[in-house]
């Protein structure tokens, strides 16, 4: 199948046009048809893993045609294992939020047609191998993402609406730029044309003019990087995360912390490692920094939180941290549990975000202090959120310790002492990252009920079928994952190498 | 029960004659020492003057031998015969599956259990049970055969690929493995030892959780985190690498969270199983720290390959980081085993149900740390080894002075763990390497007795406080005769298990301290330690058993337990009187690396006595052991270690340095004897006669008094000095987030708001002036999103277009004015161009 990534991309977009011209009433048809919209890509999907050769770091299922002509705009579509993993996930997440999403009452239609169209977009930005395609479905995933927040979001939706989108259009314009500057300065030897292809863009001889000073290299790798930063979010551009998670309905929330946030590290993998190899090598203390404080200071701002989404939201900012502590290595093994902390932060914090949209569709509030002893009234659901919440603090044989152990060996084995006293740091997140998920289950599910706020408890009742059916196919992966990483590893373990070789080789100080 | 005892030494009993279908062929029982104590001695001449109730106990001890030396035997005799066909029973060992079985048993009952256990038949306490209890069958078999081959130097490596990441030296280039994590298992002598360790406690605590646990209404869940943990623990201590060791680390901490707060409506259980995993994570981090450093420095992963690596001197100059990674390592046993000053966990962890501390807070998960230790003796420096001593006979001295004034049954025992463990952590860190495990061994059965008797008790009176029982062993007599022997061996009390172990510890101790001036503080902890431990032990037993009732009330409901939980005590308590008749010394030996060399190679001075194997896998062949113990004392024929496990090559270890130590050992022996006989007639007269007052002495030293009843306010100190801040800390995190880096983010907003709703103005009466009424309406008519979005994000995307080409304007002018500079100061020399 050769067109296989521009089916995974497109059918969401034709499901959502669908929804768009069926009657507003027909609430059931419209969700069906976006269940199928999402179901589809997710069988192709398997097709995808099947059909991917995990031996060679090249591009794969390619699709190259010219768009624009006249700006040697392509449309440039093809994986290789950075990709496809994030294409997996981004598959099953989308599918699962649909179902997630099936209590929505209101605006049925404009809910799923937007969200089919986000679908689209973010597997529009795994596929794109073209700066500008890859800008565009940047943008593309913003407006849908913004009105699902404004729209269906809670109480102050407009504010962490307005938030997100400055936030995020700030990056894509610092972004733009940058791409502004690669298109004007290099040029494509086969072609001779000014170009976007992004494996163009990456051989660093053909980098003239402006791309020559290291200046405007520096200038280029901190704007690219502060605009995926914001994306991550990397400390201290991440406010907007816990304003959109916690106004965000609950599909919202997990497509946003399952597949969104790891757009900024794959925007980092995709563009500016390979880009600007030399400039990655220079700020890779830095990124291993603002690790290390994203993952101790997130631990503590989640500890500190009564809203359980908000301290869900928190752990998203210090998870994300072991990404840029793996990455800012620049190791395979550091690389490696990156990018399996992309995909297994994807699957654990959308069970965290899923579980925390149970109890509030049933008692309308988040506060962790107001409960107390809910583990003997709903049992399963306590299991549910034990496992999800172990899963999230790191337990071996759940997927989250391998990438956590990954980024860690990566980052200790980077050797300098600068790193290690980095990982030292790091390893804080551990403790605190166990300490805030077992207060909270404490809080919330042991001891005795709460004898404040008794009302609540009328409304308590066991999770349903529909969630259930959401969280389970989410808990096998965190768990075959976990126990058997090499399925995920192996599939993105060639491509990474390669990446981190490509690297390397503008590492000045690399001893012989 | 002293009687008991008297059969102590029937060692020389070949073992399970009667077992069916046992071919025991040539398995040679010829050598004398041959004295491990599992055989079928008859038990007819002990049942005909013993009271009923006597002889049922010893019937069912002697029948559970039997069932036990069945196995064993099978086990031993090296081939067993099903319908003609022989079965090589070497195959226990070269094969991984009985292994996995034994692994994977408990963790299919738990799933079972999960998912069907209160829909079963009994709800499913049987499927946890037989688990166990099959692993138990197949444990026992592989310790038989471990005595069989009579080596102790066997092990077997079962491993598979797991993890392993590619790397390039260049783009292009064929993939390096930079990462390989294998997952395996490694089946030598401190792996069987410890397999039946853990199989037979377990197995009792499932059957004696049968009796305890029978009215909780998650009756089927206790068994599921039981089986949890067996499958965690066993997992522990069959696999062969440090990574996959501290994945199984870290589960066994969460069935232990699991199990500590069973009953977790009551908040004292919440603490206490956070406690625990926290405090147990502290310590995890060191450890995990020290994973890493290991595999920096020798890229491996595997025991046996870090062994050699580090034998080979891949730390080279670094010793100091082999050091300082030792006691990282050893960081997650001060965690796991409950070490000063992580120890806090521990007694808190009696929230537990009570068979629960005698199985995971007692016998095996707490010794964890003490396995870790022991089996990672080889990479642990001089330096490291009395660091690690230093932990462990403070800790087990530490322990004892709380547990002095503690007035909870089950506290008492869970200090007496603490200084236990200490004991045996210890004992390594002194050198004391086979000695400090064979503590583990003997303390697993003695302390699980006190345990299981403890809830006994508990489940007789309703309370844990020992100041409202008393006189009870006549309520009680099974339970107090198992816990009375079962303190006789902790107490040390000649010809008990206990006795045999921490003697031996001690002797070994004293020894070293004879060359080590460093060890002599230990050794005075060690023996005070040993004479508060028959103090405060024996003043559990007077005042729990003995004298007179205190609170009739609860007295005159006591009953002795239903056999299903006496039984096990009966097994156990027999075990405290019977388990150091195992052939330890010959099978457990010296490690069996040579990673020494590695540190010898380094320029660390390693004094010789150190347990350590030669560079060929054999036994230390200092001269000092050589002249002393004789020729025959290295005997370790041929060098087969390459041959299969046949019975042909009997390799027990001698320990060269064995008549060295035989005059501290006997020091040691006398000095054991007399501060555990002194704390016991100490004990004896102020609980038993009262002709000592406790409370006089209380009142006599109010500042040390309260100093131990308080525990030395480590737990106030943790809680003022660590966990208070940590939380002010976040809050101040939460605060700094909102009140400054989120003002400074909507400061921002508000201003980019400004400067659009200037130029939004500008546009509206200037240019769009036509369409002003229409925008006028849509704002007023409150939808507030077409508001902000339409009109605003237009702008805003104009202008970041507009700004684009600012920018890389500027840019330009920024590239051109740094090639005027250079330009201007030497010749255009950029880095890209050359």
């Amino acid at each position: 199948m050769s067109h296989l990534l521009s089916l995974m991309t497109f059918i969401p977009l034709l499901g959502a046009v669908i929804i768009l011209c069926l009657p507003r009433g027909k609430h059931e048809l419209i969700k069906s048809v976006a269940a199928c919209a999402a179901g589809l890509p997710l069988f192709l999907s398997y097709f995808l893993w099947k059909g991917f050769d995990k031996s060679t770091p090249g591009m794969q299922f390619v699709e190259q045609v010219d768009w624009i002509p006249l700006f040697n705009i392509q449309y440039h579509m093809a994986v290789d294992g950075i990709s496809v993993v994030m294409l997996l996930l981004t598959s099953v997440i989308s599918f699962i939020c649909i179902f997630a999403s099936w209590e929505i009452h209101k605006g049925v239609k404009g809910y799923f047609a937007l969200f089919l169209l986000l679908e689209t977009g973010m597997m529009g930005v795994f596929c794109a191998m073209d700066f500008f395609l890859f800008y565009v479905f940047w943008e593309i995933m913003l407006l849908p993402m913004y009105f699902l927040i404004g729209i269906w979001g809670g109480p102050r939706k407009e504010y962490a609406a307005i938030k997100f989108f400055m936030y995020t259009l700030v990056g894509s314009v610092l972004m733009l730029v940058v791409m502004l500057v690669f298109y004007f300065n290099v040029t494509d030897p086969t072609t001779g044309k000014n170009t976007f292809n992004l494996l163009a863009l990456k051989q660093q001889n053909d980098h003239s003019g402006l791309l020559s000073s290291m200046n405007v290299r520096y200038l280029c790798f901190i704007a690219l990087f502060i605009g995926f930063a914001i994306k991550v979010p990397v400390f201290p551009f991440h406010t907007w995360l816990p304003d959109a998670h916690v106004e965000a309905p609950t599909a919202i929330s997990v497509v946003l912390a399952g597949v969104l946030l790891k757009m900024g590290t794959y925007g980092l993998f995709r563009i500016s490692f390979p880009l600007l190899p030399d400039q990655a090598i220079a700020c890779s203390v830095m990124i291993g920094v603002l690790g290390a404080i994203n993952i101790v200071y997130g631990a503590l701002c989640a500890l500190a939180q009564d809203d359980l989404k908000k301290m869900v939201a928190y752990s998203s900012v210090s998870h994300m941290g072991y990404c840029l502590l793996g990455m800012g290595a620049m190791t395979t093994a550091g690389f490696n549990g990156a990018m399996m902390q992309m995909f297994t932060h994807g699957t654990i914090t959308a069970m965290l975000f899923l579980c925390v949209g149970v109890i509030y569709d049933r008692v309308h509030h988040r506060w962790i202090s107001r409960f107390g002893g809910l583990a003997t009234m709903v049992p399963v659901y306590t299991a549910f959120v034990t496992f999800a919440f172990f899963a999230s603090l790191g337990l071996p044989g759940m997927s989250g310790f391998i990438a956590e152990a990954l980024c860690f060996i990566g980052a200790w084995s980077n050797g300098t002492p600068v790193f290690q006293k980095i990982t030292i740091f790091s390893t804080l997140g551990i403790l605190l990252g166990a300490a805030f998920h077992l207060w909270a289950l404490q809080r919330m599910f042991l001891g005795e009920r709460n004898k404040i706020y008794t009302e609540q408890y009328h409304h308590v009742t066991e999770i349903n079928g529909r969630e259930i059916f959401c969280l389970v196919p989410l808990a096998i992966l965190v768990l075959g994952v976990g126990i058997y990483p090499s399925a995920v590893l192996d599939l993105m373990n060639v491509s990474l190498a390669e990446l981190q070789a490509f690297i390397q080789q503008y590492n000045t100080e690399l001893k012989p | 029960m002293g009687h008991d005892h008297g059969h102590g030494g029937h060692g020389h009993d070949d073992h399970g004659h009667g077992s069916a279908g046992s071919g025991h062929g040539h398995a040679a029982h010829g050598a004398g020492h041959d004295d491990h104590g599992h055989g079928g001695h008859g038990g007819g001449h002990a049942t005909h003057f013993r009271p009923a109730g006597m002889s049922i106990g010893l019937l069912v001890f002697l029948g559970t031998l039997v069932a036990g030396g069945v196995f064993f035997s099978l086990g031993h005799g090296g081939h067993l015969t099903v319908g003609g066909a022989a079965i090589d029973l070497n195959g226990l060992f070269d094969t991984p599956w009985p292994a996995l079985t034994i692994l994977c048993l408990p963790l299919l009952a738990a799933f079972v259990q999960i998912f069907f256990g209160s829909r079963l038949p009994r709800r499913g306490d049987w499927v946890s049970t037989a688990a166990v209890g099959a692993g138990l069958a197949l444990s026992l078999m592989m310790f038989g055969r471990m005595i069989g081959i009579y080596d102790w130097q066997m092990e077997r490596t079962h491993e598979i690929e797991w993890i392993s990441l590619f790397s390039r030296v260049a783009p292009g280039s064929i993939d390096g493995i930079s990462v390989r994590i294998p997952m395996g298992m490694l089946i030598d002598n401190l792996t069987v030892i410890m397999l039946v360790v853990v199989t037979l406690v377990s197995t009792l605590v499932h059957v004696f959780s049968m009796g305890y646990m029978a009215d909780d209404p998650r009756y089927s869940r206790f068994f599921a985190y039981l089986s949890i943990f067996t499958f965690s623990m066993l997992g522990l201590i069959l696999c062969n690498n440090v990574f996959a060791l501290y994945m199984f680390w870290e589960l066994v901490g969460l069935s232990s969270y699991l199990l500590i707060g069973f009953w977790f409506e009551k908040k004292s259980a919440g603490d206490a199983q956070k406690k625990a995993f926290l405090a147990n994570r502290v310590g995890d981090i060191g450890m995990f720290l020290g994973i890493m450093t290991l595999f920096l420095m020798t890229g491996e992963i595997t025991y046996k390959g870090l062994f050699q690596s580090i034998a080979d001197g891949s730390f080279g100059a670094h010793i100091g980081i082999l050091t300082a990674a030792g006691i990282c390592l050893f960081c997650g046993s001060i965690g796991k085993s409950a070490q000063f000053p992580l120890h806090i966990w521990l007694p808190d962890a009696m929230e537990g149900p009570t068979p629960v501390s005698a199985l995971i807070h007692a016998a095996t998960m707490v010794a964890a740390g003490v396995y870790l230790v022991t089996r990672m003796f080889p990479l642990f420096t001089p330096t490291a080894l009395l660091t690690i001593a230093y932990f462990g006979g403070f800790t087990a001295l530490f322990a004892a002075t709380i547990a002095l004034c503690a007035n909870d049954i089950k506290k008492v025992l869970a200090y007496s763990t603490v200084s236990q463990l200490g004991y045996m952590i210890m004992g390594l860190g002194a050198g004391a390497y086979m000695f400090g495990f064979f503590h583990l061994w003997t303390h697993a059965f003695f302390k699980a007795c006190l345990f299981l008797g403890s809830g006994s008790v508990i489940h007789a009176v309703h309370t844990q406080d020992m100041r409202e029982m008393g006189g009870l062993w006549k309520k009680m007599p099974i339970t107090f005769g198992a816990m009375f022997v079962s303190t006789l061996a902790i107490a040390g009390v000649p010809g008990t298990s206990g006795f045999a172990s921490k003697d031996g510890i001690l002797g070994d101790l004293l020894f070293a301290a004879h060359h080590q001036a460093a060890l002599w503080p230990i050794v005075i902890m060690a023996f005070a330690g040993a004479g508060l431990t028959a103090f405060y032990m024996f003043r559990l037993v007077f005042m729990t058993f003995t004298g007179k009732p205190k609170i009739q009330d609860k007295f005159d409901h006591a009953h002795e337990s239903p056999w299903v939980m006496a039984a096990p005590l009966i097994v156990l308590g027999g075990l405290a009187l019977t388990s150091h008749y195992a052939p330890f010394a010959d099978l457990v030996g010296p490690p069996k690396s040579a990673a020494i060399e590695g540190m010898k190679l380094a320029g660390v001075e390693v004094h010789e006595i150190l347990p350590h194997a030669a560079a060929d896998g054999h036994a230390a062949q200092d001269g000092h052991g050589a002249e002393t113990a004789g020729s025959s004392s290295l005997a370790l024929v041929g060098s087969g270690k390459d041959a299969p496990a046949g019975v042909s090559t009997r390799r027990p270890y001698h320990d060269p340095l064995h008549h060295d130590k035989h005059h501290s050992h006997q020091t040691a022996m006398v000095f054991s004897i007399l501060v555990a006989g002194t704390g016991i007639f100490l004990s004896w007269l102020t609980y038993q006669r009262g002709v000592i007052s406790a409370p006089k002495i209380a009142a006599a030293l109010p500042g040390p008094y309260r100093l131990l009843v308080n525990k030395y306010y480590i737990d106030e100190i943790v809680h003022e000095g660590f966990v208070k801040p940590c939380i002010h800390i976040a809050r101040g995190c939460a605060r700094f987030d909102l009140k400054v880096i989120d003002f400074l983010v909507n400061a921002t907003g508000k201003a980019a708001v400004a400067w659009a709703w200037a130029a939004g103005l500008f546009d509206q009466k200037i240019v769009d002036g036509a369409v002003n009424g229409t925008a006028d309406v849509v704002q007023s008519s409150g939808a507030a999103l077409s508001r902000l979005q339409t009109g605003r994000i237009r702008t805003y995307l104009a202008w970041s277009l507009a700004g684009a080409f600012v920018v890389v304007g500027a840019f330009h002018i920024v590239n051109n004015w740094t090639q005027i500079v250079t330009h201007l100061t030497k010749p255009a020399q950029d880095e890209r161009t050359k």
